[in-house]
């Protein structure tokens, strides 16, 4: 009777790990602590921990500035993108009208810095969706499986990341031509290799754990292995360099449109907007049109990379 | 026992100290009132399960609590001075020359870039004015006095070039290298194989005796306590509970969490049908969560309300004892009976034969590119991780393989679960050879029929999926019920068995802990009804209240689904235990195998010998027979030709050992010794152990 009582009140152990290590208590607690939650209640939950980043909330706070300003572009701006003003040619900042001014050929930069907004962030992370669908299956069949097809699979990533970026750029866009598709491609086949060989290490990490083993002793199929026992636990390091490598995918939308390689004029592209200021950046005054778009560029980039950081930093205590 | 009145001989002396963390949450009370002194020369044994605040107790004698934690209040004297008014610079000069410390993982104390030498002469060239000449001539004997072979040549080498066991000496050289007064040994011997551990534990012994050091052991393990100290302080959640010499303690247990200690170790002379493991109810509550009175009291048997949850409870004096403590209100009433009742019916009759191993090897091959390889054509080289393995199992039984690391037990485990085939021989399992087919290739009822439990429960689930998912997928998986709703309850019925209640299928795995995580493997691996379960080590990561229960829990499960279990362990005590049938293997080949308690008693295989007598046992009054190996464990890649165990074997009898592989001889008994020496002379071995009376 004893006994039995004993085996039962076992069950109400607490995860409970050693005292030694001081910052396992206070994690263990607020685990302990945690109620279950679900689906998009511990997606919010998730993301309520950021606001202890101040990282974090910088970032996510010019994200969505811009973010509301590619959704609401019409309703924020009193021009068209492509509108020329012929009253106001190169206008600065400020002036009637046009509050960040117009461009030589009188079309009003905040519009044009919205509209192209909604470019950028339509573009940067479709290529990322991409690029990381593609650098996923990779790296998983090439860190699960190893042998030839790891072989196979490391070259040619080794080959891609060889080339110096911006050649295959041009190669890619000059053979197939400039259109928002084919910078999703460009970028994709840039980007992939490198998250191959990142997801292909996190996969090796995970691969010899006891779980995988415990698949394979109960048949599953590598399929079900690398997307259902490898893929959900290597999901936070993805996010965090998903993060950082929108920053620089927004960079290279940036340079391709500065080469002429990006959107074909004269769709709004803030790469393609630096480029036409450049020509007026030594006339006294006008160097407004290249900075402008350049401040757009990097505040993004730069946002991107506070909210990597404050999502490194939160996945690093926990 | 006499120089206890001489004040200036106590070395260390603590008193109410209180350790913290600050944390996000808040204080964490993670030590609230530990006393403690002790004598010059003694050796004092700190036990208690993880989490109860030994390490942290040492790390605040080292000074080392790290940024968000500190003294509270108490105070801690090193040789009649109170540390906290020492400077940085003075604590520096103390630590490493007057305080030393052993950690557990020798590789993780040792430097991998630095030579051996140079570690060990930094310790002398910090703390005294030495030339490197002299540091080195020290260094060299140092290294003798722990017994390491060839000590100059060794000075020359790089950590990962000697064995765990030399690291460990290297780390225990480089603590006692500037003669501390105090040393202080967490877990030093966990990392390593029972084996080594013996060598390793008669050698801190040794030491002791020769410098007189005073040793503060921290250890879980009981066993390693009664051999290597005088004193013995049992910890519990933050505070000792009892505290005393080693016959007291053991002899005269007073407080009920000593108590649940000791009935929760397998004893040598009892299995699994004389006697069954009493695993102590609950877990040690959070340090910020402490009840209030005694924190022992959720868990104890002896509980009750309005005295033992009422107040701060003090450590006393038991009886007239100068030296034993307990903190216990009710220790004049309690009077514990250690359990007796049989775990069940003796041994039922043999089943049939479920798994029949004939001849089986596995060889792993190697190819060796190297120009001196390629010149002589040895460019193959095999390993030889199991050879010729021949063995059976019956429905329902119980074999235990055992063996150090490196023997081979774990590659065996992933031929049979076709994580790897084998290269020659047959497993007949169920009727079918499946040595040569991959786990691929096996069919449904096969791969069905055929389970595994791992050892590390962090590792053992998914961290991403739910208690519910991980149970349900084996039974889906496994056609056994195809229904969503019929699934759910299958799970519970599993939860059930593993005696965890339904709700715990929607928790993920970091909100279990060790023991029910294993639970969780448990319920996992029997969720298909297989015929044969392979547990690897599945108790050996887990606090002994929490293996107990799942000792109880497998066997338990074994009995109601009538499996054969395959329990691969390196812990004899616990083997002992648990099995019927027990096969020690060596280098890849099987050394005795044979019932378990004929393995226990002569005839003894010599490396089982060896075994045996370097089996740590809580108790006192049991004397071993003491054998050491000498040696390392040659390489898998390179094993000796004759006897694979030629070449530590204490019994070693000349040119045929070493030239011929010995042939196996079945005993009177009926177990098989596979050795050169004729059965009558090893059956006139004296037994390993003895009690104290029948010794003397």
């Amino acid at each position: 009777m004893t006994e039995n009582t004993n085996e039962h009140a076992d069950v109400t152990e607490t995860p409970v790990q050693q005292v030694a290590n001081p910052t396992s208590v206070g994690d263990t607690v607020t685990s302990a602590e945690q109620p279950d939650r679900q689906g998009l209640a511990k997606l919010f939950y998730n993301l309520g921990l950021l606001r202890e980043s101040p990282a974090a909330i910088i970032g996510i706070i010019i994200l969505g500035f811009w973010v509301f300003v590619a959704v609401f572009a019409e309703l924020l701006t009193g021009y068209g993108p492509n509108e020329q003003d012929y009253t106001a040619f190169a206008q600065g900042p400020l002036s009637a009208g046009h509050w960040l001014g117009t461009d030589i050929l009188g079309r009003d930069i905040w519009s044009r810095l919205a509209y192209g907004a909604r470019a950028t962030l339509i573009i940067a992370p479709t290529a990322m969706a991409c690029a990381y669908f593609l650098g996923i299956l990779m790296g998983m069949l090439a860190g699960y499986y190893g042998g030839w097809i790891d072989n196979v699979i490391s070259r040619v990533s080794d080959i891609i990341l060889s080339f110096p970026l911006i050649i295959l750029f041009i190669v890619i866009i000059s053979v197939f031509g400039a259109s928002a598709l084919n910078i999703i491609i460009a970028v994709t086949l840039a980007a992939s290799p490198g998250i191959g060989r990142i997801v292909r290490g996190l996969t090796l990490d995970l691969r010899n754990l006891e779980y995988v083993s415990a698949a394979q002793i109960r048949g599953e199929s590598g399929l079900y292995i690398m997307i259902v026992e490898l893929l959900p636990n290597a999901r936070g390091p993805l996010i965090v360099d998903a993060c950082l490598r929108m920053g620089y995918t927004v960079i290279t939308i940036g340079i391709l449109g500065f080469l002429g390689l990006g959107l074909p004029p004269p769709d709004p592209d803030w790469g393609g907007m630096v480029s036409d200021g450049s020509v007026m950046v030594t006339v006294p005054g006008m160097a407004y049109m290249a900075i402008i778009p350049a401040i757009a560029i990097s505040s993004l980039v730069i946002g991107f990379n506070l909210l990597a950081d404050g999502l490194r930093e939160i996945s690093v205590r926990d | 026992m006499t120089d206890q009145s001489h004040d200036d001989d106590i070395v260390l002396e603590i008193e109410n100290l209180g350790i913290s963390y600050f944390t996000r949450i808040g204080e964490i009370p993670a030590v609230p009132d530990f006393s403690l002194r002790l004598k010059r020369g003694e050796s004092y044994g700190l036990v208690g399960e993880s989490g109860c605040g030994k390490s942290t107790v040492a790390m605040a004698i080292m000074n080392y609590l790290g940024s968000n934690g500190g003294i509270v209040n108490g105070r801690i004297s090193f040789e009649g001075r109170d540390m906290s008014t020492m400077s940085e610079e003075e604590l520096r000069e103390i630590r490493g020359s007057k305080i030393a410390m052993v950690y557990q993982e020798p590789m993780s104390a040792l430097n991998p870039s630095l030579t051996i030498g140079s570690q060990l002469k930094e310790v002398l060239e910090f703390h005294e004015e030495i030339s490197s000449q002299d540091a080195a001539a020290r260094c060299v004997e140092m290294l003798r006095d722990v017994n390491m072979p060839d000590p100059e040549n060794v000075m020359n080498r790089y950590p990962h070039q000697i064995s765990g066991g030399q690291q460990q000496r290297v780390v225990i050289a480089m603590a006692m290298l500037s003669n501390p007064s105090l040393l202080l040994l967490d877990e030093p011997t966990t990392a390593l194989d029972v084996t080594v551990e013996a060598t390793v534990i008669d050698l801190i012994a040794d030491l002791r005796k020769k410098y007189n050091t005073t040793l503060l052991y921290i250890s879980h393990n009981l066993g390693l306590i009664v051999k290597v100290c005088d004193r013995v302080g049992v910890m519990y959640s933050g505070s000792m509970v009892e505290e005393g010499t080693i016959d007291e303690l053991f002899k005269q247990t007073k407080h009920p969490y000593t108590f649940g200690l000791f009935d929760c170790i397998p004893t040598l002379g009892a299995d699994k049908h004389a006697r069954k493991l009493e695993p102590i109810p609950g877990q040690v509550s959070l340090p910020h969560e402490r009840p209030p009175g005694c924190s022992f009291g959720p868990r104890c048997k002896y509980f009750k309300p309005g005295i033992c949850d009422q107040g701060h409870i003090p450590i006393e004096h038991v009886d007239t004892s100068e030296t034993h403590r307990v903190r216990c209100l009710r220790v004049d009433e309690i009077d514990h009976v250690a359990s007796t009742g049989a775990g069940g019916e003796v041994a039922r009759d043999e089943g049939e034969v479920v798994l029949d191993i004939q001849s089986m090897s596995k060889f792993y091959e190697i190819t060796d590119m190297s120009l001196a390889a390629i010149m002589k054509g040895e460019t193959r080289h095999y390993v030889k991780a199991n050879e010729h393995l021949n063995f059976n199992a019956n429905r329902g039984r119980t074999i235990a393989i055992v063996g150090e690391s490196g023997c081979g037990k774990s590659t065996f485990a992933k031929v049979l679960t076709g994580l790897e085939t084998a290269t020659e021989g047959s497993i007949m399992f169920q009727g079918t050879d499946i040595g040569p087919i991959p786990v691929q290739k096996r069919d449904q009822k096969m791969i069905r029929a055929l389970q595994m439990v791992f050892q590390n429960p962090d590792g053992t689930l998914n961290p991403s999926h739910s208690v519910g998912y991980c149970i349900g997928r084996v039974i889906k998986k496994f056609g056994i019920e195809t229904d969503a709703a019929k699934i759910r309850d299958r799970v519970g019925e599993m939860l059930d068995i593993v005696r965890l209640p339904k709700a715990f299928s929607t928790r993920k795995p970091r909100q279990l802990s060790g023991g029910q995580k294993q639970r969780i493997a448990v319920a996992r691996a029997f969720a298909g009804n297989p015929s044969m379960v392979i547990a690897d080590e599945p108790v050996s990561a887990l606090d002994v209240s929490v293996q107990a229960a799942v000792i109880n829990l497998l066997n338990d499960v074994q009995k109601q689904y009538n499996t054969t279990l395959l329990f691969i362990s390196h812990d004899l005590s616990v083997v002992r235990f648990i099995s019927d049938e027990i096969v020690v293997m060596y280098l890849g080949q099987i050394m005795e195998a044979g019932a378990s308690d004929k393995i226990f008693s002569p005839p003894y295989h010599p490396y089982t010998e060896a075994l045996l007598s370097a089996v740590p046992i809580a108790d006192p009054d049991i004397v071993q027979k003491r054998i050491r190996l000498e040696g390392e464990m040659p390489s898998v890649m390179d094993p000796p030709t004759g006897c694979r165990f030629s070449t530590r074997c204490p019994r070693y009898l000349g040119k045929i050992c070493d030239e011929k592989e010995p042939e196996n001889q079945v005993s009177a008994d009926g177990h098989i010794i596979k050795c050169h020496i004729p059965l009558a002379e090893l059956s006139e071995v004296e037994p390993i152990f003895n009690t104290k009376e029948a010794a003397e």
